[in-house]
Parts: structure tokens; sequence; C-alpha cells
């Protein structure tokens, strides 16, 4: 069971980052209902569930943030952007105040600046001042008092379907409850209609519960029924004692002695026997558990056991998958029918919860997105430009290890496009586009892979510079011809910055290579185009998951290749010398010709090529081309491991797995064995 | 057999706790996540008693309960509003739509517990 105190801290973050999102949002939009109502139910959900677990400063602190916006929602306050600036920072704040349920001094003076802030942007007039509606905490101790109470119910309560007894017995429940009936109403039994309600009520009620509470519990017959509430000015303890003497619990000495001891009231109820021993263990464990967040560190621990648990969980569906897949093997080679009944039973099964745990562990990727829109205006303001972030594919789901990842890289590259990319609104008039730049941010999904693009509508990228840092930095021999494109991705190298003015916010010429390198380690790549004065955009295409994928099991002699199953496109058969085959690299196939590496040549495996070769026709990034292998075995399920440091940079390889039979498989990276069959055939691109 | 109740809330971690409270007390509980998720857990099951929030998305606790007065296998269990509004106005709207009883967040466990024995 996950501690609840880590719930709320992991809900109170999702709200504050839908808060963020509903906040951008409206500084476009800001008439639009909907989403002010999100914003809205962000900021109460936020405030009863700290309230809930003694977060007391927040749940006040949220509660004016609340009100304020509360006129947002009314229509009487106009969602301003300065109003704006201000929910944002109040948003940041209520981060902070998640650390600590009891925050230090100066935090909380941080909150009333905030909040300072926040009323000067309530003009007076509109429907009375915030700092007015301030409640009081409910953390000062609430004393114990009792009220006197007259109650009477109307004649026709029970027809109403109001019954007494519910109400009296709730009456009870808030304390030490002293009831006495008044009969005087009945009428002569001749008169008597047994539906109607003669009786009247005197009560003593000693309890914590304010006066607002006791009406609560008339709330549904207060329209009907006389209740009149006063109360009681005696001093609590006296009052208990003197009860406690009057019921003969305890004799004068006693008491005394007793409010020496100051004693916890529970113990008083429990030694009057007006509450069960139960009742005030529950109502102690009760406070136990409203005790509990202020003892309890960061529940940031707790997020991260969570997905611990969940890679664990992968772990073992992986070992699970691999034992399975030995079962069939057996199965297969044991030829005994009930076995392979119960292999076949099984591998749906595993399949099954193969995807459920993949599915656990998709998170849209909108969440990220929501995070990038206030970096996004946070940076336009500071550097004076114009820019608008839009993004499509919010939905679009993604393995939560490859989204935690990425967000740094995505960072980086978003930073880039608003510092280098975008110009300032004046350049961008001169060049004769329009003043606001934009930024697009899209996911999609794209043959078993997620391909995010990061486009602005900037200046580009200067080939000719980027041609000329490469060649001082000794990246590029001077006057070396290389396609364009490939002289753009120039700037994923090590240690190359355009920029000729380091800035705070792009940083110092780390980066891009940083960022190739950490999306590289997600088995992803990124690539860039640009185009000059029109923009520049970055491709990460990325897989959807790390750990498990779907491959076609094929074999050069004894050594078996798994190629991914989503770039698979179809199988073919070729014959030594026969028509399909044009060339030592070519194939002919669908009256079209079709480069293919051999599997044999590329790993140089030992052996004759069989008169009969497989080709399996693969789609990349850089178009279609066959692998020829010497047999094709068929679909497999394939947890992937790391091949470990010494292999890691091997071309055209990904990871491994363990076959049924405990012998390995490769797994084939068909984008990179493109890569290196472009280089062997010298073609500038496959077609 | 225990009896059985919906707690509706679209905060997580206040079903957690509602449902935690009244699991200790030996009750069984259903979680739903805002009045559609309710209705939906309404008519494929037979509860003694419901527990909704009012300020919710998709679907508020006040709509939920004029929903659940025209379903004919719900129309008689007794809904308790658990909510931080506590405004005069929005309790009436509640009574008006049928609900049985009001407590208002942050809630004492014990409260809400003798509030449910009460209605149960």
């Amino acid at each position: 069971m996950v501690d609840p105190l880590a719930t709320f801290k992991e809900e109170a973050r999702e709200h504050l980052v839908a808060l963020e999102d509903a906040l951008l949002e409206l500084d476009e939009n800001p008439t639009d209902e909907e989403v002010i109502n999100t914003a809205f139910r962000s900021m109460h959900t936020i405030k009863g569930a700290a309230g809930m677990f003694g977060y007391q400063a927040l749940s006040d602190f949220t509660h004016h943030l609340e009100t304020v916006f509360d006129k947002c929602r009314k229509g009487e306050l106009l969602v301003s952007p300065g109003l704006i600036s201000t929910i944002l920072k109040a948003k940041d704040y209520i981060h902070s105040l998640l650390a600590d349920p009891d925050p230090a001094p100066e935090l909380l003076e941080q909150g009333n600046q905030i909040l300072q802030e926040l009323h000067d942007q309530v003009p007076v007039g509109a429907s009375g001042e915030p700092s007015e509606q301030q409640v009081t905490p409910k953390s000062s101790p609430a004393s114990v008092k009792t009220y006197r109470l007259a109650i009477r119910p109307h004649a026709g309560t029970f027809k109403d379907g109001f019954d007494l007894l519910p109400v009296l017995r709730e009456l009870s429940g808030l304390g030490e409850f002293k009831l006495s009936a008044n009969t005087g109403g009945l009428p002569d039994w001749e008169h008597f209609e047994p539906d109607q309600c003669y009786l009247t009520f005197q009560a003593l009620l000693t309890t914590k519960a304010s006066a607002d509470d006791i009406d609560d519990v008339f709330i549904f017959v207060q329209d009907d029924w006389q209740v009149e509430l006063s109360e009681s000015s005696v001093d609590e303890d006296a009052m208990l004692g003197d009860i406690l003497v009057d019921r003969g619990v305890i004799k004068p000495e006693q008491l005394r002695e007793t409010l020496e001891d100051r004693p916890k009231l529970g113990q008083i109820l429990q030694t009057k026997g007006v509450a069960e021993s139960a009742e005030v263990e529950r109502a102690l464990a009760e406070q136990e558990l409203m005790r509990e967040p202020t003892k309890s560190k960061e529940a940031e621990e707790s997020i991260k056991v969570a997905s611990s648990k969940l890679d664990a969980l992968m772990d073992l569906v992986g070992e699970l998958v691999i034992v399975q897949a030995r079962m069939a093997q057996l199965a297969k080679d044991r030829d005994d029918p009930d076995i392979e009944v119960v292999s076949e039973e099984m591998e749906r099964l595993t399949t099954y919860l193969r995807d459920q745990t993949l599915e656990i562990r998709m998170v849209p990727i909108g969440v990220t997105f929501g995070r990038y829109r206030r970096l996004v205006r946070d940076l336009s303001v500071e550097l004076g430009k114009q820019i608008k972030l839009n993004t499509t594919g919010a939905d679009t789901e993604l393995d939560k290890m490859v989204i935690d990842r990425l967000a740094d890289p995505m960072l980086h590259l978003i930073r880039n496009s608003i510092d280098h990319g975008i110009e300032a609104p004046e350049e961008r008039e001169a060049a004769g586009k329009s003043p606001h730049g934009t930024v697009h941010l899209s996911a999609e999904h794209d043959k078993g892979a997620v391909l995010i693009r990061i486009r602005d509508d900037g200046r580009g990228i200067d080939a000719a510079r980027v041609r000329r840092k490469a060649e001082e930095r000794g990246l590029l021999s001077a006057g070396e011809k290389i396609p364009r494109d490939e002289l753009l991705q120039m700037i994923f190298q090590p240690g190359f910055s355009t920029a000729e003015q380091v800035s705070d916010i792009s940083g110092r010429g780390v980066g891009m290579d940083v960022v190739k390198r950490s999306i590289e380690a997600l088995r992803g790549s990124v690539r860039m185009r640009s185009e000059e004065g029109e923009g520049t955009e970055f491709e990460i295409s990325l897989p959807m998951t790390l750990a498990i994928i779907e491959g076609l099991m094929v074999a050069v002699e004894k050594e078996k290749y798994v190629i991914p199953l989503a770039v698979v496109e179809e199988c073919i058969e070729v014959s030594q010398g026969g028509e399909e085959q044009q060339s030592e690299h070519l194939i002919k196939n669908r009256g079209a010709l079709l480069p293919f590496v051999r599997l044999r040549d590329q790993f140089v495996v030992d052996g004759n090529r069989p008169n009969i070769e497989q080709v399996v026709v693969v789609n990349t990034k850089s178009g279609a081309f066959g692998v020829a292998v010497d047999e094709v075995i068929g679909q497999y399920q394939t947890v992937i491991k790391k091949l470990g440091k010494l292999y890691e940079r091997t071309e055209g390889i990904t990871g491994a797995t363990i076959l049924g039979d405990g012998g390995v498989a490769l797994i084939l990276d068909t984008d990179r064995l493109a890569s290196s069959l472009n280089q062997h055939s010298g073609s500038e691109a496959l077609t | 057999m225990s009896k059985e109740i919906l707690v509706v809330d679209d905060s997580a971690s206040i079903r957690q706790v509602v449902s935690m409270t009244l699991q200790d007390a030996g009750y069984r509980v259903t979680e739903a996540k805002d009045g559609v998720d309710a209705l939906g857990k309404l008519r494929g099951q037979k509860f003694n008693l419901i527990v909704s929030d009012v300020n919710m998305p998709n679907m508020d606790g006040i709509s939920l309960l004029r929903e659940i007065k025209k379903l004919d296998s719900a129309k008689f269990t007794p809904v308790l509003m658990l909510t931080t509004e506590s405004e005069e106005s929005k309790k009436m709207e509640g009574k008006q739509a049928g609900a049985k009883a009001w407590l208002v967040k942050p809630f004492k466990p014990a409260l809400l517990l003798s509030a449910v024995a009460k209605l149960i």
C-alpha cells in the first residue's frame, strides 16, 4: 500500500502541472471557461487534500488563491497576464510548501508577499476584499465548549422522511450529549396521529465542535425544525469534572487529582463510559493520522519506490518471457501435445502480462510538453522575443523512463530554438515574417517508434558557418565534400558550438553532443534539418519501450540475429545467379532496385553462402533496404539486454537477447546498418 | 457480508484516506474518480452507501445525485456528500438533489464513520 501522504504529494504535483498548463493556456485565451474551471479545480483539490493531510499553511495559501480565482470563474475579474504571472509564482510557491507541512517563517513571509501581490491585482470594487475572506486556520486546537440546544421538530417531519433518531445520534457523535425528551406535546390517545411528531427536546452537548458544526447536523431539517443553539459559559475542566462528579463516576477528591494530572480528553471520556474504548482508540488513531504528515520527510522517495518497483516488475516479466521461450522450445523438442498446450497457454498469458506491464509504464508525453510551455513563456519574456509554443500529439504515449530521461535533452533543444533560432521581433519583421515566432513541439507514432519534433520558424542554421566552424575544430578537412544534410549533423559533434556569444540561456557549448548522447542512450537518434531563413527542426526518434520488442529471428550459419519486427516489410527469396540479383549490392524487388547488405559479410561469419538466400526487407529512416540471411526462423519476443561497454559502439547492433536454448542472439539496429551500407556503397542516399 | 460503499472523489489522496478509514471499520470500498465513473460503477453493482465529493471534473457531485435518482438500482441508496464546500446554498442544492448528509472536508475519520453508520 502506498503511503497516502505520498499519494497526496504526487497528486498535488500533478495538479500543479495541470494548473500551470491551464494558466499558460489562459495566457492565450483569457476567457476560456473550461480552462478557468480546470485551473480552479486544481487549486480546489490541492486545498482540500492539503487540509486533510495537515498542510495547514498550504491549504490556507491555496484558499486565498482559490478565492481570487473564483472571481475569474464568476467573470468578476479578468484573467490578465499580470494575474497569470502572480498565480504562476504562487504555483511555484505551493510546490515549495509541499516539502514540509510546517514551513519556515521566511517561506511563509514569501507566501504573504505573493498574496499581497495577488490582492493588489484585485480591484477594490470587485465584490469584497479578498483579505477579508480569510478563514481562521483550523490548526489551533478547538476548545471544548458546552452548548444548550432546544430542538422542536416539525410535526410532519416523519412524513417528510426525516427521522429524529439519525439527527440525535449525529449530535451525540459530536461529543458528550445529554438529551431529555419533552412529551408534554402528546395529545390524548384518541387524537394521537401515529405519523405525527409530538416530541420536543432539550439537550446539553459538550463538544470540541463549533456552532457551525452543530448547525450542520440540522442542515436538512433546518427549514422546518426549530432549533435554538446557545453556548453555555462554563469552564471546560470544571464542566467535565462536574458532570463526572454528578454522575458518581468519580469523587470530588478524584476530580481534583484528575485536574492536576491534566489527563487526555479521551481518557476522561473513557472513564466516564460515554465513549467506548474502541471509539477513543479510533479517535486517537485519527489524531495520529493527522500528525503523521509532520513526521515524515520528503515524499520524493515514495515516487522513486514506485518506479523502481515498476522496473523490478518489468525485469521479472523480461525473465518470464525468456523462460517462456525456453519452455516453448522444450515443448517443440519433446513433441508432447500436452506440454505444447500448456506452453501455448503460458505464451498467451506471458504476452498479456508483458503488454499490461508495458502499458503501466506508458505515459502521455504531454506531461512534459506542459513543462516546456512555462519555459517558453519565461524565456521569451526574458529575451524580449514574442514566442508561441504549439504542441501536437500530446497524448502520444511513451515509456515513463524514456520520458524522464528525455526531459533534459528536449529542454536544451527548445532553449536553443528560442535563444539562437527565433529572432527578435524587429529582425523578424525586417525579414518579412510575423513578429511572433513559433516553436512547434510534436509527437507521433511511427513504425514502433515515437517521433518527436521540435521545430522553430527562426533564422535557421547557416550551413557555411557550420562548415567554417567544423574546419576550425578539425572535424572536417578544408574543402572536404560532404552533403549539406550531413554537414548540419556536425553540430552534434563534441565541442561544436555556433553561438558566437555564450549566453546564459543555452549554455556554453556543451550541449548538442550531450543531447545526442543522451538520446542515443535511449536507443534513439536525433537529426537536424534546417533551411536558412525558414527555421530549424530537430527530429528525435525513440523506441516506444526500452525493454522488450517483437522481433523476427533470422540465422546465418549457426548465428542468430533478431530484426525488430516493426521495421520489417517483407521477406523474399533470392537464388544465387537468379534474375532478382542485379549486382553484388542490389536486388530487384517489385520492379524496383533495392540495395541490400549480407549479414554474413557484415559480421564476417565463416562458411559458404547457401544457394537460396532469404532477404528481409526493412524500412529505415533513410529508405528501404534488404538484409540477406541464410534462414528466417520466425517471430520472436525479445528481451533486450545491453551488450556491455566493450561492444556498446558496435555498428549495426543495438543489444542482445538470450534465447530459449540459452544461446545469444544479436539484435540489429537497422538504421545504423543502413548508414554503414551507405558508406560502403558510397551512394548519398538510399532509394 | 460486509457493506459495500462507493467512494467518489477526483482527488486520489482523499479517496485513499476515505477508503482506508472505511476499510479499517470493516466496510468494503469501491472507488470512482468522478460522477461519470461512479455512474458506470453504479450500473454494474449495488452499494449500501455512496460517499461523494461535490466539485469534480466530468460530472460534479450534485449532478451525480440527480443521475442516481434516475437509476432504479440506486435511487434509494443513501448518499453522503463529503466536500470542502460549506456554503449554505450548495448544501441546500445537495439536499434538494437528495443527499442524506453533508460533511465538510477536512473531515475527522471518526465523524465520517459515525455518519456512515447512521446511514447504512
